[in-house]
């Protein structure tokens, strides 16, 4: 149950784009057309799902104080959290090779259309930025991690699709020609963010 | 820096801490737009500064 809460919690609440403002590059730069968006959602929410788990166990038993007791008890003294940053990065970037990889072999209108901005994922901050916050609270299990990166994931999904599906229709508008393009991109995530800020209120438990 | 002078002018009536709106401002009905204070205000701000920014110089602009 606590896991449902926690799933929810990170859709809509802690929404990563109009909660906390981690991953506005992307966000901003590929919402021009729905079909890209929703693939670079699901990249990114693929990416959140395999390296929570894998940054939770290295968290666990490499970088928290007294986590490395395992390996010799006169190491339980040990605190390598500063070292998280970088070690979260490296793991990122990894994944990152992984799926430009799996998706210029299975879909390469895909790789095509996202260009230069699936490579960006790594430097996603919505991904390094899950992994932090994971860093700070305590969650029970691996598995409860990759519950809230999927959380995490599902609602930047759910945000870059809504504003390219704005944007999309936007093509029929009469817009201020100064304002075209970037300028109502950012006041319609200023809206969306307000918007949001409605689900505040909501306690799950 | 200049989207915080608009926000903190039009949130708090302040600028670096020091009130500049006087007093007979509020006394006759003007109030602190608290919307001014909260995040995503701050991306309307930008906004609106490319729109000036993008009117006054038209070869940034596109179709």
């Amino acid at each position: 149950m606590e896991e449902l809460n926690l799933f929810i919690k990170s859709i809509f609440i802690d929404n990563m784009i109009f909660a906390y403002f981690l991953g506005m590059c992307s966000f901003l730069a590929v919402s021009k057309n729905v079909k890209t968006a929703f693939g670079l959602g699901i990249a990114v929410t693929f990416m959140l799902v395999v390296t929570l788990p894998i940054n939770y166990m290295l968290n666990k038993y490499v970088l928290q104080e007294g986590a490395l007791a395992w390996l010799s008890p006169e190491l339980a003294g040990v605190d390598l959290s500063f070292l998280g940053l970088i070690l979260f990065i490296a793991v990122i970037a990894s994944a990152t090779q992984l799926v430009e990889m799996a998706v210029e072999k299975f879909s390469p209108s895909l790789y095509a259309s996202l260009g230069i901005f699936l490579p960006l994922i790594a430097v996603n901050c919505a991904i390094l930025g899950a992994s932090l916050f994971m860093q700070q609270r305590d969650f029970g299990s691996a598995g409860t991690a990759m519950i809230y990166g999927a959380g995490s994931g599902i609602g930047w999904l759910i945000a870059i699709v809504g504003i390219a599906a704005i944007r999309e229709k936007l093509a029929y508008s009469d817009i201020p020609k100064p304002l075209r393009g970037v300028g109502i991109a950012f006041i319609i995530t200023g809206l969306m963010g307000i918007a949001f800020m409605s689900f505040l209120g909501i306690k799950l438990g | 820096m200049i989207v915080a002078f608009f926000r903190e002018l039009l949130g708090s009536g302040t600028l670096f801490g020091y009130q500049v709106i006087p007093q007979w401002c509020y006394d006759h009905g003007y109030m602190n737009n608290g919307l001014m204070i909260l995040p995503p205000m701050a991306l309307i701000t930008v906004g609106c500064i490319i729109w000036v920014h993008r009117a006054r110089n038209k070869d940034l602009q596109e179709n």
